[in-house]
């Protein structure tokens, strides 16, 4: 695997050296263009570490959340709000929460708007970052021809019995890397951890100092 | 007994905890009779060794349900290939008093092991 290089967010600055860093993370911070899936069941801390992992990875870059429902987008400092792919504005990383809502699994069948618009992020450098509870529940899209990394959160054992044959195997070895990791670091709190299948790493992603209840329950009031 | 093993937190050796018994009684016999002539940590005892825990846990995987076999191939990576990151290496650096520091990292030593490797 090699890092996308060039552009104006790929710079080194505050990045941790690959040597005696963190790969994921350091391989993250580099990517100019691509996906980033936080895969886990529900209330597994999937928003909260995708946003962490934001903050910790691109701190200057432009944040936007797609959604066609209407939410107060002010408890996420520095992030604007998007009804459409059309409006993401170039060079921004943009959030999809529980991308089923925005993008049916199987609607790149019908509708070639996500198509279109995943074959031009490389383009406009842009990262689409999405939360979903499984990869059966996700558009494959997201994961064809693209720079994808999935970022495994815990998921129960029902859940797995219906996840896709092609996540199940990292998936499992994710509920079991991430107990492991909660054994060996019983200090940090347990939805902190994440599975980096692609580098072979579980990570704990400190949290976002603005993270609270409201971002957690950001659809509370939103009308359906 | 496949989901007692999957769901045992029992830090089990492979040998025990993948195998089919007859095969983990076979292996031991073989451990046992090397170690009576001196031999056990002979490099090609040991070499031959790991290809029959390797023959014998594929065998154990291709006998088992699918979600079992996902199970057993997880445990079969055993705990030398993922690395568990130290919360330290994230830990976010205090900024002199104007905030946590979200978004910021330390500048790792070179000669520091960033992770661990658990095994």
């Amino acid at each position: 695997m090699h890092a996308t290089t060039g552009g104006p967010y790929t710079s080194d600055t505050g990045s941790v050296p690959g040597r005696g860093g963190c790969r994921s993370i350091d391989y993250i911070s580099r990517m100019e263009h691509g996906v980033v899936i936080a895969v886990g069941s529900g209330k597994q801390g999937k928003s909260c570490s995708l946003h962490s992992l934001i903050s910790l990875c691109w701190p200057d870059r432009p944040k936007c959340m797609l959604d066609r429902m209407e939410y107060d987008v002010s408890v996420f400092p520095g992030y604007t709000r998007v009804s459409s792919p059309s409006e993401v504005p170039v060079g921004s990383v943009v959030v999809v929460e529980d991308v089923n809502r925005v993008f049916h699994s199987r609607g790149s069948s019908r509708d070639a708007t996500l198509q279109r618009w995943l074959g031009i992020i490389s383009h406009r450098s842009n990262v689409v970052c999405i939360t979903t509870q499984s990869m059966a529940d996700t558009d494959v899209a997201f994961v064809r021809s693209q720079d994808a990394v999935v970022m495994h959160k815990r998921m129960h054992e029902e859940d797995l019995a219906f996840e896709r044959p092609e996540f199940r195997v990292n998936q499992a070895l994710a509920n079991h890397w991430i107990s492991r990791s909660v054994g060996r670091h019983p200090e940090v709190d347990e939805r902190a951890w994440c599975f980096f299948p692609r580098f072979r790493e579980t990570v704990p992603i400190p949290k976002v100092d603005w993270w609270s209840y409201a971002n957690s329950h950001m659809l509370r009031e939103a009308v359906i | 007994m496949m989901s007692l093993r999957a769901s045992s937190q029992v830090p089990l050796p492979r040998e025990i905890s993948l195998c089919e018994p007859r095969d983990a009684r076979e292996h031991f016999r073989r451990l046992g009779f090397y170690e009576a002539m001196g031999l056990s940590g002979h490099p090609l005892v040991v070499l031959l060794g790991k290809r029959r825990l390797d023959a014998a846990m594929a065998c154990a995987v291709s006998r088992a349900s699918h979600l079992d076999r996902v199970t057993h191939y997880g445990a079969w990576l055993g705990t030398s290939t993922v690395d568990i990151v130290d919360p330290s290496v994230l830990a976010p650096v205090a900024d002199h008093g104007t905030g946590t520091g979200s978004g910021t990292r330390p500048v790792i030593d070179p000669d520091t092991s960033g992770g661990t490797s658990d095994g």
